[in-house]
């Protein structure tokens, strides 16, 4: 019979704890949430002006599972060739999102189908690894392949190892 | 340790030694969930990006989600550390329904095999992968909620304590 009462009294607390939520999310109703929806979600890393929906539903790894697994992944910068050139995290391999489909069509690239692929690129979201990675199973089969969550702001953050011409760790 | 017999049930264990382990289950567990959740307030964005990453949720959902689970670790913290015992017993109610749902979403990323952050203490931690440690740390949790549930009306001499 306590637990009943307690059952009760936890419904309160519930319902308070609801209430504080509600007031919480009206105060920030000026930031601009995270998890956007499907339309929401924008493309591309370079600012050409395309605009390519990614829908986000690739797998995420965390920074420090990649930096665990460093030497069995494969990453695959989809950020432009330029940005590339001056920073990538070491072994990297550029696919920038705004040529895949001209680069798969036109060469073959040294990936490998069964490895597993971890994407990334500049958006916090991963909408163009997102998009990138999409197109490398459709194209290729590629059977594992994964967002870097945070894309390559949290690899920096995180003091992951990076070469190219703007070298810093 | 063994005491008298009580009302059919068997004490094994010092009232006062019971008190002194209640209490300091309901302070873990208090300051547990308040420091898990104060980074969740501060941060609402990234708790929801966490939150959103366990693909468990609808995405008209993960907001609220955001907003209101930290909430109820504060207010169930706050209930739980109150020594009235209706509080306390439905503080323990709220948090061990909480972490019954954490366990439940840690199981079913082993399950799935999904390489994700934990987000428990906020979405911006950036080293605790959810993984066998989270689930044996959630367990614990869980074990520590039901003792801090537990009644510590009546001290060793049988007078009112908390």
């Amino acid at each position: 019979m306590r637990w009943l009462h307690g059952l009760r009294d936890a419904s309160l607390l519930g319902a308070s704890a609801g209430l504080l939520g509600v007031i919480s999310l009206a105060a920030r109703l000026d930031i601009p949430w995270v998890p956007a929806t499907k339309d929401e979600a924008p493309a591309l890393c370079g600012d050409d002006g395309t605009v390519l929906h990614a829908d986000p539903g690739l797998p995420r790894i965390a920074v420090a599972e990649c930096r665990r697994r460093l030497e069995s992944v494969v990453f695959v910068d989809a950020r432009s060739s330029e940005v590339f050139a001056s920073a990538h995290i070491p072994g990297a391999i550029s696919l920038p999102a705004d040529e895949i489909d001209t680069v798969l069509a036109s060469q073959s690239l040294p990936i490998p189908t069964d490895g597993e692929l971890v994407m990334y690129c500049d958006r916090k979201d991963g909408g163009d690894a997102e998009y990138v990675g999409r197109a490398l199973g459709e194209a290729l089969g590629c059977q594992s392949v994964r967002v870097l969550e945070g894309g390559w702001q949290a690899w920096l953050d995180a003091a992951g190892p990076v070469e190219g011409a703007q070298q810093s760790g | 340790m063994q005491l008298a017999p009580s009302r059919g049930r068997n004490r094994v264990v010092d009232p006062r030694v019971r008190f002194a382990i209640v209490w300091a289950a309901r302070i873990a567990v208090a300051a547990t969930f308040v420091i898990a959740a104060t980074p969740k307030v501060v941060e609402l964005e990234a708790f929801a990006t966490a939150i959103d990453n366990y693909r468990a949720f609808p995405r008209w959902s993960i907001n609220g989600l955001a907003a209101v689970v930290p909430m109820l670790e504060l207010v169930g913290a706050a209930a739980v550390m109150s020594g009235r015992q209706r509080w306390v017993r439905a503080g323990a109610i709220v948090l061990g329904g909480l972490t019954t749902a954490f366990i439940a979403l840690v199981v079913s990323v082993l399950t799935r095999g999904i390489d994700l952050q934990c987000g428990c203490f906020g979405g911006n931690e950036l080293t605790e992968l959810v993984g066998w440690p989270t689930l044996v740390r959630d367990v614990a949790l869980l074990s520590a909620i039901v003792v801090a549930g537990l009644e510590t009306r009546r001290s060793a001499s049988g007078a009112p304590v908390g």
